[in-house]
């Protein structure tokens, strides 16, 4: 009978501590708006601080996140959607858009669901990887996560105010601005020297004749032979470029079950 | 197995060969296919070429001019410019570069002219036909308005080589039509090349030819056409009130230049019977003239001659027809402000534009 509450005593305790240590939460299972699975940030206390700021700044509208791996992306979509469904999963939140970076097959792409569908375009999402491409396509990482924090503020900002950014109503950054002045300046260069050219030839009326047109007696071309021989073809192509100009977010399904947009391509 | 055939590729001139495999011929530097019928023709008409021949001109020369008294000789010391004028009309300044020239007497060593076009305008209407010149040219530095001393412009008779012969032109040309179509995935070319051949004849009526070294060619040739319906037999008495410049380019030196106008001519008349293609370019032109028969003749010109800024100017006007050529000095500063102010004013606009419509 001793041996028996001694025993029991024992089994108790043991499930105790068993159940003590399943309340512990490991650190690698929090799930953080910020995951370097690649190693590949800098300062990931200034990115984080970022991607929050950017959340408040937008109203709370829509949780913004990164996350980088080091594993080849077969399928950078499904990826993608699977990380910030298990964030979803995780927080209870509804709303989010994330950017997913593979360093080992040089894949991004930028998943969205809830409001962020809304406010991430499919024109959205393709004009923020234009911006970004080129600081990760350079190793920049920590600019390009900082830019993409602060695009996703304007982008939630605009949907919120006024409409979403879209094919007609086109994000305009510094560049835009810098592109027009430059084609504008082109076009009124080129059409200055033409100008210019017209005037500096009215001063020049004096020219060497190279034919005789004015003196062929009238009526007397008499042609003798002529022939037109076909030699050969040749046939070229060329691919059409689609372009879809109608806006919008397309969407598809998780595995989950979960409505997502998204888009991405490579650096 | 291929078999060799004696054919030159119409494309590239390289040997080409019967590709048995494919029943056709083919090159094997551009791999271009032909039918043999094709090239069978395509080689018939290379061996059928007219042969490249002298041209033929009239041997006749104008006759000499026994110049009557009362017709003084001029020469220029400065650019050799040699002139004809009556005794009563003095002539102080040479006509072709404004430096004064001297009395050399009796004029001597001139041809009689066949044919002359007595002047139609007077002097008045050669100022007028400069001071129209001169409108509405925003580079011209004002200055040369004030400074050209007009009341100078002298009525001078040029010797012109009037050439009329018949042009035999046996001529090819590297044609292509182009077709374009599409479907959903691609935008499609067919370019079909073609070799054309024309062979014919073409007369010419007067081809003009200056004879003076003075007068530059671009300025006679600018002032044409004359009005032929004006010329009369040549007589001394239209010379009254006139220069004449005596010729120094006789018909032989001056032949080669009408034949090369009338060889031009005779190329883009031919080419304009070919229609249908988008592009037809001269690949070989084998253009002889024969009938070649030349006259001398004296056709009216009104001249100026004007320094300014250490260059000199000359103009010349028709003077049966009042057509006024002649190369104006540019106003580099007027130039520059022109060019800034559109440059600028048109770039903020466009740029504009692209902005709000983009």
């Amino acid at each position: 009978m001793k041996i028996l509450r001694k025993f029991a005593a024992v089994l108790a305790s043991a499930a105790l501590s068993v159940s003590l240590f399943s309340f512990t939460v490991p650190a690698e299972e929090e799930f953080s708006l910020v995951t370097d699975d690649a190693g590949i940030i800098e300062d990931i206390d200034e990115i984080e601080k970022a991607v929050i700021d950017a959340a408040d700044n937008s109203g709370n509208l829509c949780d913004i996140l990164i996350y980088t791996t080091d594993e080849y992306l077969s399928s950078p979509m499904n990826y993608a959607d699977d990380r910030l469904d298990e964030y979803l999963d995780a927080t209870g939140e509804k709303d989010g858009v994330m950017l997913v970076i593979s360093t080992e097959s040089r894949d991004w792409w930028i998943t969205t669901t809830g409001y962020g569908i809304t406010a991430f375009t499919d024109y959205g999402i393709e004009k923020i990887g234009e911006l970004i491409v080129d600081d990760l396509s350079d190793g920049n990482y920590d600019e390009a996560f900082l830019d993409f924090a602060e695009l996703c503020e304007k982008f939630i900002i605009e949907a919120d105010e006024s409409k979403p950014y879209d094919t007609n109503h086109k994000y305009r950054d510094s560049g835009f601005y810098r592109e027009k002045i430059f084609f504008g300046t082109l076009i009124g260069v080129v059409i200055t020297i033409v100008v210019i050219g017209t005037m500096v030839q009215q001063l020049k009326s004096a020219q060497i004749k190279t034919q005789a047109n004015q003196f062929v007696k009238e009526g007397s071309l008499n042609i003798i032979k002529q022939s037109d021989i076909f030699l050969y073809d040749t046939v070229s192509k060329t691919r059409r470029s689609s372009e879809s100009s109608s806006g919008g977010s397309s969407t598809h399904r998780s595995s989950s079950g979960r409505s997502h947009g998204g888009g991405g391509g490579k650096f | 197995m291929s078999t060799l055939l004696n054919y030159k590729c119409p494309c590239c001139n390289g040997a080409i060969e019967f590709d048995s495999s494919i029943q056709k011929m083919k090159c094997p530097f551009c791999d271009t296919e032909f039918d043999t019928e094709t090239l069978k023709q395509y080689d018939e008409e290379l061996a059928n070429r007219t042969p490249d021949l002298e041209d033929e001109w009239d041997k006749e020369a104008p006759e000499n001019w026994d110049v009557p008294e009362g017709l003084v000789g001029y020469t220029c010391q400065s650019c050799g410019g040699q002139i004809v004028a009556e005794e009563t009309s003095i002539a102080s300044s040479c006509p072709f570069c404004d430096n004064p020239v001297i009395v050399t007497g009796k004029v001597s060593g001139m041809l009689k002219p066949d044919w002359v076009i007595p002047f139609k305008l007077d002097k008045n209407a050669a100022v007028k036909g400069f001071k129209e010149h001169l409108k509405g040219k925003k580079l011209l530095p004002k200055a040369f308005r004030s400074n050209s001393h007009i009341e100078e412009i002298k009525g001078v008779y040029v010797p012109f080589w009037l050439f009329d012969c018949s042009a035999h032109g046996d001529i090819t040309f590297r044609a292509t039509k182009q077709h374009r179509w599409s479907d959903s995935t691609y935008n499609y070319c067919r370019t079909s090349y073609f070799h054309l051949t024309r062979e014919g004849t073409l007369d010419f009526v007067k081809v003009p030819v200056d004879g003076s070294t003075q007068m530059a060619d671009e300025l006679m040739d600018s002032i044409e056409p004359f009005d032929y319906s004006g010329l009369v037999d040549f007589q001394t008495a239209y010379l009254s009130g006139y220069l004449a410049n005596k010729y120094d380019v006789d018909a032989e030196n001056s032949k080669a230049r009408a034949a090369e106008r009338i060889k031009t001519s005779t190329a883009e008349v031919f080419k304009s019977t070919a229609s249908g293609y988008n592009t037809c370019i001269p690949d070989n032109m084998i253009v002889n003239i024969s009938q070649g028969a030349v006259k001398y003749a004296l056709l009216p010109v009104w001249i100026l001659t004007t320094k300014y800024k250490g260059e000199l100017y000359t103009f010349a006007m028709n003077g049966q027809t009042g057509k006024f050529v002649g190369n104006l000095p540019l106003d580099k500063g007027a130039t520059a402000r022109w060019a800034l102010s559109l440059g600028l004013g048109l770039s903020a606009l466009f740029s504009a534009i692209l902005m709000l419509f983009s």
